[in-house]
């Protein structure tokens, strides 16, 4: 056990490396990577697709009425803890919208927030509130796409399909690398949200990497355990995000 | 296609949105309305 | 690390609703009837004409949420950003080393009695005015069981469900007289998922989030089974016949739907607004959620049929968790004086008369008790339940208390939620309370 608690925060002995032992030995701590990754992944995906689909699919409206993003990006202003306040709310099977009008309408609602359902409905909360911020991002990648290559290529006789692929894709593909890398990033250190949600959720079900982290600082008072945690945690976000640069600076040829 | 076009984004903007809509539609309601909503009948 | 426990002390002093003209800054428990109630005798005491202005009091109030996280850190960093501050006896063994005792005079005894002044006491030192009580009450709704009572037929079918979910043909009983199998079978009466005739869609709602406070709720099930943290010598008693007894129940109450599916993530809030909605029978809940639920204007939907009663009895009695919110000096403040004179006041009669009347829920004896009776009835009730039913499971106010109670809510969540055992979910809280109460170096 660590030698760091809140009693002895400003005298703490060294412990050489006993404390990442620690960390690496407890299961709890491998489930909440493993959620993370699981949560950072699908959510980045889901996000950096959806957004790409509506940034291109939705271009000829909102290259005529921009005013229109602001409405999209709204949820980007939301603090991610109010959002899990305000699901709390929405979710709650007697005073939730959405429970309501799902059992006034088809006289069944599913129970959002139990074991079963939990992972996901966490997952479309996340993916809600941040394809907006990827939608932003394609959009503005979209619109830099300059008018005198898609008319070459057009001359070249490429259209719908072929073009999205062929020639405006690519042109966007360091987008998609900083997109993907930032939402998987977000989506592994999601804490706020969740935590206002479900906390650590049954039996630690819905805990992430920060969630871990925090409740073994505060609740288990093992201060060297969570700081090694969180060490581990930036040196790994590290290397993600200079991978991710790697594959942004590689500009099509 | 602009209609479906049009179709996709509001009901986008509308899902993204639905918590903020709620809760604003929510805190206008008086507190006895609150807790007597129900989905209960 | 130095530089977050900073943070944390800059937060709370941003807190701070206005620059700090008073002299003595005082930390609440945010957000309750408790709020309400230090703001009004606060008021009382600055008015008050002994109150020298370098005395006054000032009070600050961050969020609940990760209140005593935060609580710990800017305490453990020696700020000077609040004179009081808040504890509460599962905690107080935590918080006691960065703290002042306080001398309340001999008069508390006769205004909180022994019992309720003992809530802030750690290692037989007086740490805190003891200014709320929180138990659990009973709630349930009397005119649904009234018309079980009255209903022959129905207490066929009652017997039916407890036979099939009990094995026992139970009869209905009055509420007060319930046992804990009593209660199930009547929270299993009022399932739709069981009887589908029932007038509520559950018979009880479960707080199972894995949240500390929901272990505090559930505990008074397996102690008046005879559970216990540990026997005298500190062995781990948790893998005992009535922590299964009780877990189980729980477990077959949301297995067999008794409980809204969503139960695993409700914490008070959740609960409340469930029975509030009318379809809930009964609920096992803080007294503290009284104020609103026998309100009709917050609970119009019930409250004229809401009625309260003590937990139900097991096979070792009648039990009912009890802790203290109170109200201490820390120890780098740097206004002790006023600090104690404060909290001095706050212990007098007078004081807790006031604070009663806006809200507080104090425990109270004798002359104190019959001030405010006449205004809250419940107190009464309170100081009742408190006395005759009240208990602290042992180990329950040491340093790790709280680290304890975190576990246990992890394990018994997880078992609940069916992603382990109970055998399992036992013998990882076992071991895990082991390390957490083991004596300290």
């Amino acid at each position: 056990m660590s030698e760091v608690g809140f009693e002895t925060l400003r005298a703490p002995q060294l412990e050489g490396f006993g404390n990442f032992a620690d960390v690496l030995r407890d299961e709890a701590f491998w489930d909440s990577l493993g959620f993370s990754l699981r949560f950072g992944t699908l959510t980045a995906v889901l996000e950096v697709a959806l957004g790409l689909f509506l940034a291109v699919f939705l271009a000829p409206i909102l290259q005529r009425h921009a005013w229109l993003l602001a409405i999209l990006t709204l949820p980007m202003m939301v603090a991610p803890a109010m959002m899990g306040l305000m699901y709390r709310l929405v979710l709650h099977e007697f005073v939730g919208p959405v429970p309501h009008y799902l059992l006034a309408w088809f006289g069944t609602s599913p129970a959002f927030l139990a074991p079963g359902n939990v992972f996901w409905t966490v997952v479309v909360i996340e993916v809600l509130q941040w394809t907006p911020f990827t939608l932003l991002l394609f959009h503005l990648a979209y619109g830099s796409i300059s008018g005198e290559i898609r008319e070459a290529a057009r001359m070249d006789g490429a259209k719908g399909w072929w073009m999205f692929r062929r020639v405006e894709f690519p042109m966007m593909l360091p987008t998609f690398g900083v997109a993907l890398a930032i939402r998987f990033i977000d989506g592994v250190r999601v804490f706020d949200n969740i935590y206002v949600l479900t906390g650590a959720g049954a039996g630690g079900s819905t805990m992430s990497l920060p969630i871990y982290i925090y409740t073994s600082f505060f609740r288990g008072g093992n201060i060297g355990a969570a700081l090694a945690a969180s060490v581990l945690f930036a040196l790994a976000s590290f290397l993600i995000l200079a991978l991710a640069w790697r594959f942004a600076q590689r500009r099509p040829a | 296609m602009t209609a479906l076009r049009w179709a996709v984004l509001i009901l986008f903007a509308f899902l993204v949105n639905a918590p903020v809509i709620a809760t604003l539609a929510t805190s206008l309601k008086p507190p006895g309305e609150i807790m007597g909503n129900p989905g209960s009948g | 690390m130095t530089r977050l426990t900073k943070a944390f002390a800059l937060g709370t002093a941003l807190a701070l609703a206005s620059p700090a003209l008073a002299e003595v800054t005082v930390l609440g428990w945010p957000g309750g009837p408790e709020e309400t109630a230090l703001r009004a005798a606060t008021e009382a005491y600055n008015a008050r004409p002994e109150t020298t202005e370098d005395n006054k009091v000032e009070l600050i109030f961050f969020s609940r949420e990760g209140f005593f996280d935060k609580l710990a850190a800017d305490l453990a960093a020696g700020t000077t950003a609040f004179d009081v501050n808040l504890i509460a006896t599962y905690s107080i063994g935590r918080y006691a080393p960065f703290m002042t005792p306080v001398d309340l005079g001999s008069d508390a005894a006769g205004t909180f009695g022994e019992s309720v002044l003992s809530t802030m006491q750690y290692e037989g030192q007086q740490y805190g005015v003891p200014t709320d009580l929180s138990l659990h009450f009973m709630y349930y709704r009397k005119d649904l069981i009234d018309q079980l009572l009255a209903d022959t037929a129905a207490q066929q079918k009652y017997s039916e469900i407890a036979q099939q979910y009990l094995g026992e043909a139970l009869t209905p009983k009055a509420p007060d007289e319930w046992t804990w199998r009593d209660w199930a079978a009547t929270a299993l009466y009022f399932t739709q998922a069981v009887n589908p005739d029932s007038p509520t869609r559950y018979g009880s709602v479960l707080q199972m989030k894995n949240l500390l406070f929901n272990m505090m709720v559930f505990q008074s099930l397996p102690r008046s089974y005879g559970a216990d943290w540990t026997d005298e010598q500190g062995n781990v008693t948790v893998d005992s016949e009535a922590y299964r007894t009780g877990l189980e129940m729980y477990k077959m109450l949301l297995d067999a739907g008794a409980t809204p599916a969503d139960s695993l993530s409700y914490e008070y809030p959740e609960a409340n607004a469930a029975f509030q909605s009318g379809q809930v029978a009964t609920m096992l809940q803080w007294n503290a959620a009284a104020t609103d639920l026998l309100n009709a204007e917050t609970s119009p939907a019930t409250a004229a049929a809401t009625a309260t009663v003590a937990p139900p009895a097991g096979p070792e009695g009648r039990f009912t968790h009890v802790h203290g919110l109170g109200l201490g000096v820390n120890k780098n403040a740097e206004n002790p004086e006023g600090a104690q004179q404060f909290l001095q006041w706050l212990a007098t009669p007078a004081a807790m008369e006031i604070y009663a009347k806006a809200g507080g829920a104090p425990g109270l004896t004798g002359a104190a008790l019959d001030a405010v009776k006449g205004d809250r009835p419940d107190l009464a009730q309170l100081g009742d339940y408190a006395a005759n039913y009240g208990y602290v499971m042992r180990g329950a106010t040491s340093a790790n208390a709280l680290s304890v109670y975190e576990l246990q809510a992890k394990e018994f969540t997880g078992y609940w939620a069916g992603s382990e055992t109970l055998d399992e979910a036992l013998a990882n809280t076992t071991t895990g309370m082991t390390d957490l109460l083991k004596p300290q170096q």
